[in-house]
């Protein structure tokens, strides 16, 4: 049996009816006429498909083809897959920014001391205890990405102040390394267990109980892929969304009214992958003089932010980046909302290269910027 | 460029002191010389990088 005919079992591929819903759907094979979910199926059917096929390095793993695949074929997956062969037989996508992302990540796979936390100034921290926050690469995000104004940092520290003021003090460690969410996505899953494998070690070794998460792709990563390869994790992973809701509706949290429009997009990783929609929604609504308004692509249709995972950022992923703000405009907000650090960057490198006005901003500086002094415990 | 690498490498814990940029011309060969000198006794001082495979 060849690999593909293998991978084709394991994601039941063969129940395809070709009725195209995928590609109809799919954001890239509506500007790259190349790229089709479909024909790629289909020629893993019918053994004519090879894993040097360039085009599996286009698809951004979105899932709004799966959601609506009426076969209910996972094709992210199935490109997942593909790519772990690819991968192997020395296939790559092209990395963007000249691999500079991949390389930290890599080196991040050795014994390196790093100096991650500095940013932590004036805030909260312990080194041992019951809550671990994850922040993800967002150290590195906004060193690299500070000529567009990534404000990785920024959410960082509006982050653990969010937790702080809910009376939290969380461990936050210089030996976090990167979740491995790209390499898995890229076919490298060598890459993706060491990375794993050394957070495993770190956080078992911390005496966390749970482990908190903002970024989406950390979450999704931990709550469904480590539990895959390693089994049971011994902690829980819970993203800020939920602990955050709470504390709002128990009433002791309390954020200062402050006017604006504002429309939300999904991350994937948030929305269709982990089924995540409600609680951002209830938080912009929580927020006294904040107008949510919806674009019509929204939740399970909610479009990508046009990259995925440092990989074939082209101008495909500009055109589908430029669709989704003017989409967000002609809502009448005046600021995209996002809840990922890399949405946020996607949309603000669009931003700086068409000239748009549209703001973007984390929800998490959102909250931060509107927490009451005075809130959570003495 | 080269800064946002220093910094990187920093954060990465690894001594940014690793990594210099001199810009020298195809005349300066003395020049050449004596920075590639330097540069390779500062990078021995500092000992082996921690990002080498473990043996
Ligand atoms: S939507 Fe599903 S069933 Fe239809 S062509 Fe695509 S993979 Fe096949
Ligand atoms: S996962 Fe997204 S990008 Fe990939 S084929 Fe499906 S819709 Fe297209």
């Amino acid at each position: 049996m060849t690999a593909i005919a293998q991978l084709i079992d394991a994601t039941k591929t063969y129940y395809c009816l070709d009725c195209g819903v995928c590609t109809g759907s799919c954001p890239v094979a509506r500007v790259f006429s190349d790229f089709s979910p479909r024909q790629i199926i289909e020629r893993s059917l019918y053994g004519l498909e090879e894993p040097s096929d360039g085009t599996i390095w286009s698809c951004l793993t979105c899932a709004q083809c799966s959601v609506r695949c009426p076969a209910n074929i996972d094709f992210p997956e199935f490109v997942r897959l593909m790519r772990d062969e690819a991968h192997q037989m020395g296939f790559e996508g092209v990395p963007a920014h000249n691999g500079m992302l991949q390389t930290i990540t890599s080196i991040q796979t050795g014994n390196v001391r790093q100096n991650r936390t500095s940013w932590l100034e004036g805030l909260k921290t312990a080194e041992k205890g019951e809550t671990f926050y994850f922040v993800g690469c967002r150290p590195y995000f906004d060193v690299v990405f500070r000529d567009i104004n990534a404000g990785s940092i920024k959410g960082a520290r509006s982050v653990v102040g969010i937790l702080n003021a809910m009376g939290e003090i969380p461990v936050v460690s210089n030996n976090e390394r990167c979740c491995g969410h790209d390499a898995l996505w890229n076919g490298d899953e060598e890459k993706f267990k060491m990375l794993a494998g050394k957070n495993l070690d770190l956080i078992r070794s911390s005496g966390a109980k749970r482990v908190v998460f903002s970024c989406p792709e950390g979450y999704l990563t931990f709550k469904k892929y480590y539990p895959k390869y390693f089994g049971d994790l011994g902690f829980e992973p819970v993203h800020i969304l939920e602990l955050l809701n709470e504390k709002i509706a128990q009433g002791s949290i309390h954020l200062a009214e402050s006017r604006a429009i504002v429309t939300y997009h999904d991350p994937c990783r948030l929305g269709r992958l982990a089924g995540i929609y409600d609680e951002p929604r209830s938080l912009i609504k929580a927020m006294p003089g904040v107008e949510l308004t919806e674009m019509p692509r929204s939740r399970e249709n909610g479009i990508c932010c046009g990259t995925t995972g440092w990989m074939n950022c082209s101008s495909c992923s500009k055109a589908i980046q430029l669709e989704r703000l003017k989409e967000a405009a002609d809502t009448g907000a005046d600021t995209l909302v996002t809840a990922c650090p890399k949405c946020q960057i996607h949309f603000r490198c669009a931003k700086s290269a068409f000239g748009l006005e549209i703001e973007i901003v984390d929800l998490y500086d959102m909250i931060a910027d509107r927490i009451k002094s005075g809130t959570g415990p003495a | 460029m080269f800064a946002m690498t220093r910094e990187l490498a920093a954060i990465l814990g690894i001594d940014p002191s690793r990594l210099r940029l001199e810009w020298i011309s195809s005349a300066e060969g003395t020049r050449f010389a004596q920075v590639a000198t330097e540069f390779t006794e500062r990078v021995k001082a500092i000992g082996p990088s921690p990002i080498r495979k473990a043996a």
